[in-house]
């Protein structure tokens, strides 16, 4: 009968030490998901005050290590006559990446020109 | 047999069913018992362990999430900076106006390793547990900026922030995002140049800058610079005219001039106490008198030892068409706070008294008062000085008085060259004309003289703000003068 509890109740905290270790992991992805997430909104207003400055941009993309001298990065395109910004943010030490689809619509006819979101899409 | 049986004695407890068991049996059983509650117990503590590491990480991460959130929600809507920490600081600190003109900051405080928000001076936490906060500034070719960082040209704010588990500091996770400004922070535009006034150039040439934005923009440490001999001069607040401060408000001009400029007549003369026979021609005084040594400007200024009344006065000759009228003075007394009185007002020459300028005790360290006299454009009026000493001891000092009417509008911004000219003086057929903040080029126009404003007496004036600084379709001609700080 002891035995028989023990066993039960080794069962129970080796669960329970599972569900934790579970959950550490959903913490420790979670916050690497949301420093890629950051690195590709900075892409987005990276994408943004280009078009502030000069205007609707023609089909391009580019991509920028961000921070500076880290190995993260964004990686930026525009498509879509220049109306849509698709941003893949990398945080390099963890290898996850967070994809933003930002629709704008740009007006005006000297800098600064007047972007504004039309949608905001994470991870479409 | 008996010895047998006690050798083997059963113990029971005392259950009706319950078998018998033996003394080595009993500390097997209690045995297994302690070392499966033992094993259990450490499982336990390591899985409170794992759930008390899962707490605190999420606590981190809530508490990255809020501060990166919250500080790029309000920096992006951010007016001006007024001050930011070195790149290189790890305990950083950024101060801005917000939207609603309020002067906020965040700052990373080392002591409480908490991130604080408000107002400086009286800031609250946003979140704990950050060792390191950073803010790298870039200007708007994208240039990072060095320390000191020159707050008005900003354009792009770089945050990192790393947060650190209290316990245990191999848990910590750094968060970074990128804030973009509103271009137009220091979107000051070469508004008008006068670069080929009527007469001699050099003490007659002015720019005015204007500020289309909606937030004022300090210039002090920018510069002006010309091409045709690359000239800079740093911009301070004029020492004469104006009233000391280099910050343009939002939609304000402000005028560069050379100290010398003659954008402004003077129409007192003798005020400064330099020449006697010049002072005494002009100026009617009573108890007063010229002396040298410790003057405000100069070697000499009006001086009055005598205890009881006294005064000196001058009239002058408002021009009709003005844009500002500035009287100033300087005053200043060795006598006890409170023992004398000076009272400065502005006559008809029937020695009506007009207005009171001025009238209280007289300043224990040199002093300016100004005040426009705008009002009595087109009139003759008496600029007069009284006062009342009522003890012996000490003097009364007066320098630099003078009235001067002036195209400047009296709300512009008045900026010294620091000498003579506008850089090296403005080329009369054309020329570049350059303003930096210190390291970034703000605006710059090479203007030709087919544009405008060619040696007639007019200014060379810009059309659209917002248009092109290089387009000679937007310059043209200004009036005869100019409109020096006010819009074209």
């Amino acid at each position: 009968m002891t035995l028989f509890m023990s066993l039960i109740m080794a069962a129970l905290v080796i669960g329970l030490l599972n569900v934790t270790a579970i959950d550490l992991n959903l913490v420790k992805n979670h916050m690497c998901s949301l420093q890629a997430y950051y690195i590709a909104e900075a892409g987005v207003a990276d994408a943004i005050n280009q078009m502030r400055q000069n205007g609707p941009l023609t089909d391009t993309q580019w991509e920028e290590f961000f921070p500076p001298a880290t190995p993260s990065k964004y990686n930026v395109s525009v498509s879509q006559s220049s109306t849509l910004i698709n941003c893949t943010g990398l945080a390099a030490t963890s290898n996850f990446s967070s994809v933003l689809e930002v629709q704008v619509s740009v007006t005006g006819s000297s800098t600064p020109y007047d972007v504004s979101i039309e949608q905001w899409k994470e991870n479409p | 047999m008996q010895k047998e049986a006690k050798k083997h004695k059963r113990y029971t407890l005392y259950a009706p069913h319950c078998p018998a068991f033996t003394l080595v049996e009993l500390i097997l059983v209690v045995g297994m018992i302690a070392l499966v509650a033992g094993a259990l117990a450490g499982l336990v503590r390591s899985s409170y362990e794992g759930w008390q590491l899962g707490s605190d990480r999420s606590t981190l991460l809530q508490d990255g999430r809020a501060v990166i959130g919250q500080m790029v929600r309000i920096l992006r809507q951010a007016r001006a900076f007024s001050a930011v920490s070195s790149p290189t600081d790890e305990a950083g600190y950024i101060t801005f106006t917000n939207v609603d003109d309020v002067t906020e900051e965040f700052r990373l405080n080392a002591g409480t390793g908490e991130i604080e928000y408000g107002q400086p001076g009286d800031l609250s936490a946003l979140a704990g547990a950050a060792t390191r906060l950073v803010f790298t500034c870039y200007d708007i070719d994208a240039n990072g900026l060095a320390d000191p960082v020159s707050t008005g040209s900003i354009q792009s704010v770089n945050i990192e922030a790393t947060f650190v588990d209290p316990q245990d500091s191999s848990i910590n996770f750094t968060l970074a995002d990128r804030v973009f400004c509103p271009t137009d922070f220091t979107h000051v535009v070469i508004n008008e140049i006068m670069y080929n006034p009527l007469g001699t150039d050099a003490p007659a040439e002015w720019v005015e800058l204007y500020n289309p934005s909606d937030s004022s923009i300090d210039l002090a440490g920018w510069t002006i610079s010309n091409g045709t001999v690359p000239t800079t001069d740093t911009l301070t607040a004029h020492p004469q005219f104006g009233d000391g401060s280099t910050t343009i408000p939002a939609n304000g001009y402000a005028v560069i001039m050379a100290e010398t400029t003659t954008v402004f007549e003077e129409l007192t003369i003798g005020g400064d106490f330099e020449n006697n026979h010049i002072f005494i021609t002009n100026w009617t005084i009573d108890n007063w008198s010229r002396t040298k040594f410790n003057a405000h400007t100069g070697s000499y200024k009006g001086e009055s030892s005598v205890s009881g009344s006294a005064s000196l006065y001058t009239d002058i000759s408002v021009p009709a068409s003005l844009n500002s009228c500035l009287f100033v003075f300087w005053e200043m007394t060795t006598v006890p706070v409170g023992q004398t009185q000076i009272t400065v007002t502005i006559r008809n020459l029937s020695d009506v008294i007009l207005v009171t300028g001025y009238n209280g005790q007289m300043s224990s360290d040199w002093t300016c008062h100004t005040m426009d006299l705008a009002a009595y454009a087109g009139q003759n009026i008496r600029i007069h000085f009284s006062t009342n000493k009522t003890t012996s001891e000490g003097v009364l000092l007066l320098d630099d008085i003078y009235v001067a009417s002036s195209y400047v509008d009296l709300d512009a911004v008045r900026l010294s060259t620091g000498d003579g000219q506008i850089a090296n003086g403005l080329g009369d057929n054309s020329d570049t004309v350059a303003v930096t903040d210190g390291s970034a080029t703000i605006d710059s126009v090479t203007y030709d003289d087919s544009w405008g404003g060619d040696g007639d007496g007019t200014s060379l004036a810009r059309i659209d703000p917002e248009g092109g600084s290089n387009d000679p379709a937007n310059w043209q001609s200004g009036p005869t003068n100019g409109t020096p700080g006010s819009a074209n």
